[in-house]
């Protein structure tokens, strides 16, 4: 599998021209250890109870933010990328006490924000402000432009109308709009026009960190790098820190020094932006990277992970929580297999475990009994596999969804293939020069990293 | 951290020099409080004789004195605070003329309810008055013992009396004259609108916004009691009341204003539901903005698309139930309800005259005060439909 | 025709093959209270017969408009379709009564929009919508709807299909709801399928199950006409690519010619979006786009004089190939496209050799 996305940080074309990542990250280093990350995020865990009935007793919790660790410093940008669900977006919140954390540590500027109250949440209230997603609904429709630029100003208590306007007025400028704007209301802006009203609101203040949830995904083309680049230039001018959440891996490439893959909960990896796209590292990250089409017409080629179904978050799989769907499962340590026929039998596995049979084998898909060699031919198992012990498991388990049995099939799947993903839960890896939450990164896990091309 | 002339700040604020303290007393606050001081002023030195307004005040008068009261402070206030805002919606409001009709017929009826009493007082009865027609058309001459306008020639059923211009709306069975009989109901209606705006609208818009925004239990307590409520009758109860207590306007605009503001108070929680989801409210609470101004500012400014005309729809609804009741014949006997009136316009008592009246023969009696009724419960739905699209800036006149 | 400079109709493909769709100078307006808008000004294209046509342009474009009118789904009022014709299998729609195009409608073409949860009914199961699609135009018992119902979800990938069948649009994920949103819009067996930015709501994994998917139905015989503004997604689905602008189209081409060579200023701003983070340099911040001549004029870094007034600039074939045509003056007899082509901050380096690594 060729992904061109590497070859385009490669070519001349774009990284000369334009001071990116790669400048930004180096001046980053330059940092003096001494000094504290502006943002410290620790073990941050944010639960949801799941309650029923009219005491609103608990029956369960959605893990939506389970264990996160990152910081971010200052003037620096960090992604969190993800699919739906991986709670980034939660994380956002958490660190900004939007939702409340269910354990773990935010440090801002060197202090605790867990309990901040009064004065001193309200400082930090100031210093970090948030951009949220939807330009359509970001504003106040009953507010002029203005009224809501300058709200920030208000709320923290500048009462001189006049200083208000004026800063309010500048700050349209900046980011592009006149001072004309200010009484005209929501609605007669464009979508990107309003994410750029978004920017100057976040700005009033004088931030030192910018949280932006999907700031330009309701954006497309020309208007969404627009405002990504007026975002990007307004941060180096002020030196401000953002924590930007994205689900468009092409858009944190762009914008930021840093980023954090989330899965169910979890990074499972993070690093500088272009050592992490460039050479991913987890099979998560590999497996959205690859997701993305290329730009390149005949590369058509997408990666498939084993299984479609993303878990339930409040009843995350045990182990490594992207086994079920991980194309580079580890196999069982005496099992040697080839890496396909592996990965045949690890999908032939999770499929029936998260039962997404395929029509050809369901239990009533036809008056036609299914046969074994439908089945084998279904999951494309061959019908001799060279290590006795998975040969039996799949035997026992292609007979046993031929007598129509799931249940025992997948009981004697998971007896004759375990893996280490599944039994123990990875710590962030040391194989690799940035934390991996995988067991191929773990030394004392007998598997070594697979290559990435 | 960073230096006051930091040229990489495009402006330095000193927060700790800006003074958070004064933020208590917004005008709207002071308003309120002044109000509420100055009301339980007047009712101390006023019951205890201090003072005398020159007329007495009864417990309905004092509930109506505060309501306007609470008017003044939320709605007044504010609105003269903004001045430019007020204008801009009252011209988009009357910018249709029949929205401007509207307006203008309550601006009339409030206007002819207050002054009008203090001018000509209270209606005297005046039997030998009774059912003169309304200027300009005529009545059986046999009704009167003293006609005031001109007698035409006849005899008997066929002579006829003249209405005059001493009552150019007529007269009912007592000799009350119409005109002071409608503005008695005009007074009547102001006081259900002032009530209902004053206590029953705020009471719902709060359980609604609390029930929405806190959520939880909160929530399923609040709207567990509305759906209670929402299941018992108000007439009912107000009938219970009427059994043992006396019977008044107040008990009924207790008993309908505490029983009928469950529905508005669902649909205030329904949208706020949405609002507070939106993206301006998050992003109000990550700059610390308190529930209480999230509510203000941003919840009920938005939710004024439903809200606006389901509390008209209400107000209507209150003066219409009010003058049903009346028609019925469940009101106090010395307030003049345009419902009693119109009732006993189509069922004329005896007069102990011996007279037995088709209701078309004293339709003024019923017709005038219908008419009343009807334009101002128009008007009311006119006004909450134009002032749900002025308060609107999305839509364009 | 190889050196005739310009075309009015496109010709991009085979001689010897009648299109499936032809439309031909397509004009759509829009009315509002303030003003008149030319959402579609003129538009002409092909889809021919298993082929995958992509339209591709940025929101506000007119691409969905474009396709809205192709069947009259377009609201009408404020919309207003004002010319030009659409040849579907030999019939022209737009003088086609609103009956027959009902029943074109879902049995010959086929819509699928971006937002799955607008297409399905939250009342219903998917299984009552699914035999509701196919019963509307056959004629066919109720077991055997649902027979062909289950047959249907299989086919576009909905594991268990028997079981879902019985299950409301909520209990779906997403990905899944887009997928029956495509079972009930193949129904009536279609053979073109319309997909209005399909995979813009999803994540990005199952965008790439729902990419396959469409390229199994296209291996089926099926054409489709996808719109999207993601130029990656056109790359991993189109033969053929029409880029957008302003109501017209500005470039047309086969996907590899046109992505190894965008020529239109517009194409390469829009290739250019995708890598750094250059800002417009000329951006105008209210400017309407203009109503004549080349509609992209006013933010075209190589704007002449020429290029304002009259007609969209003609069709003309960019390095030599017939089928690539960029409606630019620069490829006319009469100007040189160098400047475009090196202009260095629109250059799309994807398909050729990395000068250094």
């Amino acid at each position: 599998m060729t992904d061109h996305s590497t070859d385009r940080s490669r070519s001349p074309a774009v990284q000369p021209d334009h001071d990116t990542q790669s400048d930004a990250a180096g001046d980053r280093a330059a940092v003096p250890d001494d000094s504290h990350p502006l943002l410290e995020v620790e073990n941050l865990e944010t639960h949801f109870p799941i309650t029923r009935g009219l005491l609103r007793r608990e029956v369960g919790r959605v893990r939506a933010v389970d264990g996160v660790s990152f910081e971010i410093r200052d003037g620096e940008a960090f992604g969190l990328v993800g699919e739906s669900g991986s709670g980034k977006t939660t994380t956002a919140l958490s660190a900004l006490r939007l939702e409340e954390p269910t354990g773990g540590e935010i440090r801002f500027d060197g202090d605790s924000i867990m309990s901040l109250s009064g004065a001193d949440l309200r400082a930090f209230r100031r210093r970090a402000q948030l951009v949220v997603q939807d330009p359509n609904e970001a504003f106040n429709p009953r507010l002029t432009i203005g009224q809501a630029v300058a709200e920030p100003l208000a709320l923290h208590g500048m009462d001189d109308a006049d200083r208000r306007q004026a800063i309010v007025t500048d700050l349209l400028e900046r980011v592009g709009l006149s001072a004309d704007d200010v009484d005209r209301y929501p609605h007669e802006f464009s979508g990107g026009e309003k994410q750029r009203i978004a920017i100057a609101r976040a700005l009033v203040l004088n931030p030192d960190l910018i949280v932006a949830d999907e700031p330009t995904s309701a954006l497309d083309g020309r208007v969404q790098s627009d405002v990504l680049a007026l975002l990007d230039e307004l941060r180096r001018e002020f030196d401000i820190a953002v924590l930007f959440i994205s689900h468009d891996i092409d858009v944190v490439r762009r914008f930021c020094d840093r980023i954090g893959v989330m899965y169910l909960g979890e990074i499972v990896e993070q690093g500088p932006t272009d050592e992490v796209l460039e050479a991913p590292a987890h099979p998560y990250t590999r497996t959205l990277l690859g997701s993305v089409p290329s730009l390149d017409p005949s590369d058509r080629e997408l990666v498939r992970p084993l299984t479609d179904t993303i878990p339930d978050p409040s009843d995350p799989p045990s182990g490594c929580r992207f086994h079920t769907r991980c194309p580079e499962l580890i196999p069982p340590e005496d099992v040697d297999l080839d890496r396909e026929l592996w990965q045949t039998i690890a999908a032939f596995r999770f499929t029936l475990q998260a039962d997404e049979l395929p029509a050809a084998i369901e239990p009533d898909a036809g008056t036609t009994a299914v046969d074994e060699a439908t089945v084998r031919e279904t999951f494309g198992l061959p019908s001799d596999i060279p290590d006795e012990r998975v040969d039996r498991g799949v035997d026992d388990a292609v007979d046993a969804i031929v007598r129509g049995d799931l249940e025992v099939a997948r009981d004697r799947l998971a007896e004759a293939i375990p893996t280490v993903c599944e039994r123990s839960t990875p710590s962030d890896g040391t194989d690799c020069e940035r934390p991996v939450r995988c067991h191929r990164y773990d030394p004392s896990v007998d598997a070594e990293p697979l290559s990435w091309p | 951290m960073s230096e006051p002339d930091d040229p990489n700040r495009f402006e330095r604020v000193d927060w700790d020099e800006i003074d958070r303290s004064g933020r208590l007393h917004t005008p709207t606050r002071t308003a309120f409080i002044v109000a509420m001081v100055l009301f339980a002023a007047l009712y101390a030195l006023e019951s205890s004789n201090v003072i005398s307004l020159g007329w007495r005040l009864e417990l309905l008068d004092w509930v109506i004195l505060l309501g306007v009261a609470v008017l003044l402070s939320l709605v007044v206030v504010p609105a003269v605070r903004q001045r430019d805002l007020t204008l801009r919606v009252l011209g988009r409001l009357v910018s249709r003329p029949i929205h401007a009709a509207a307006v203008g017929f309550l601006a009339v009826l409030s206007f002819v309810a207050v002054v009008g009493p203090i001018i000509v007082g209270s209606p005297e009865l005046a039997f030998q008055h009774r059912f003169h027609a309304p200027y300009g058309f005529t009545s059986e001459a046999g009704w009167h013992a003293d006609c005031l306008g001109t007698m035409t020639a006849g005899e008997g059923v066929t002579r006829y009396c003249e209405g005059s211009l001493t009552y150019p709306l007529g007269t009912d069975h007592r000799g009350h004259p119409l005109g002071h009989l409608l503005i008695e109901g005009a007074r009547i209606a102001l006081y259900v609108l002032v009530f209902t705006a004053a206590f029953v609208v705020p009471l719902a818009a709060i359980v609604g916004i609390l029930a929405g925004f806190r959520g939880g239990r909160i929530d399923d307590l609040l709207m567990g009691y509305v759906d209670i409520q929402l299941c018992i009758p108000a007439i009912v109860v107000f009938f219970i009341g009427y059994m043992y207590w006396n019977v008044s306007l107040l008990l009924l605009l207790v008993m309908f204003g505490l029983f009928s503001w469950g529905g508005i108070a669902r649909l205030v929680r329904s949208e706020t539901l949405q609002r507070r989801e939106d993206g301006y409210v998050l992003v109000a609470r990550s700059l610390g903005a308190s529930p209480l101004y999230i509510a203000k500012r941003h919840i009920v400014p938005n939710i004024t698309n439903t809200l606006i005309p389901a509390v008209f729809h209400l107000l209507a609804l209150l003066v219409l139930v009010e003058a049903g009741v009346a028609f019925l014949g469940f009101h106090h006997i010395e307030l003049y309800s345009w419902g009693s009136t119109i009732q006993e316009g189509l069922d004329p008592p005896l007069t102990g005259i011996g007279f037995v009246m088709d209701p078309h023969e004293i339709w003024w009696v019923s017709t005038f005060p219908a008419i009343a009724l009807t334009l101002t419960l128009a008007s009311l739905k006119l006004v909450g439909d134009g002032l749900r699209d002025a308060l609107d800036p999305r839509r364009t006149h | 025709m190889s050196t005739q400079p310009h075309t009015t109709t496109p010709q991009d493909r085979s001689d010897d093959e009648e299109p499936l769709l032809s439309v031909d100078d397509l004009r759509t307006r829009i009315r509002t209270e303030r003003e008149t808008i030319h959402a579609v000004d003129g538009v002409s294209f092909t889809v021919n017969r298993g082929e995958t046509v992509c339209l591709v342009g940025e929101s506000g474009s007119g691409k969905s408009v474009t396709c809205e009118s192709l069947t009259g789904i377009v609201p009408q009022p404020p919309a207003e379709i004002i010319g030009g014709t659409v040849e579907f299998k030999g019939r022209n729609l737009l003088e086609a009564s609103e009956s027959t195009l009902r029943s074109i409608r879902g049995t010959e073409i086929a819509h699928v929009f971006q937002n799955p949860q607008s297409a399905l009914d939250p009342v219903y199961t998917v299984g009552d919508q699914l035999v509701e699609a196919i019963t509307i135009h056959e004629e066919i018992s109720e077991s055997d709807a649902r027979e062909r119902a289950s047959e249907l979800l299989r086919q576009v990938g909905i594991p268990n299909a028997p079981t879902r069948i019985d299950d409301y649009p909520h209990e779906f994920s997403g990905g899944m709801q887009q997928r029956v949103a495509i079972a009930i819009a193949l129904a009536a067996d279609p053979a073109l399928l319309i997909a209005d930015e399909p995979t813009t709501a999803v994540d990005v994994t199952v965008q790439a199950r729902l990419i396959e998917l469409l390229r199994e139905l296209t291996d089926g015989g099926m054409s489709v006409l996808l719109i999207t503004h993601d130029l990656r997604v056109a790359a991993a689905l189109a033969d053929r690519v029409l880029v957008m602008f302003g109501g017209t189209i500005v470039e047309r081409g086969p996907i590899e010619a046109l992505y190894s060579q965008p020529a239109h200023p517009y194409t390469r701003s829009l290739f250019d979006s995708y890598d750094g983070l250059s800002r417009r340099g000329d951006r105008s911040a209210r400017g309407d786009i203009p109503t004549d001549g080349c509609r992209f004029r006013d933010e075209c870094p190589h704007a002449i004089d020429a290029c304002a007034g009259g007609d969209q600039p003609p069709f003309y074939t960019v390095d030599d190939r017939k089928t690539h045509g960029a409606s630019c003056l620069y490829y006319g007899p009469e100007h040189d496209p160098a400047p475009i082509l090196h202009d260095d901050a629109a250059v799309n380096t994807l398909i050729e050799e990395p000068t250094d690594d």
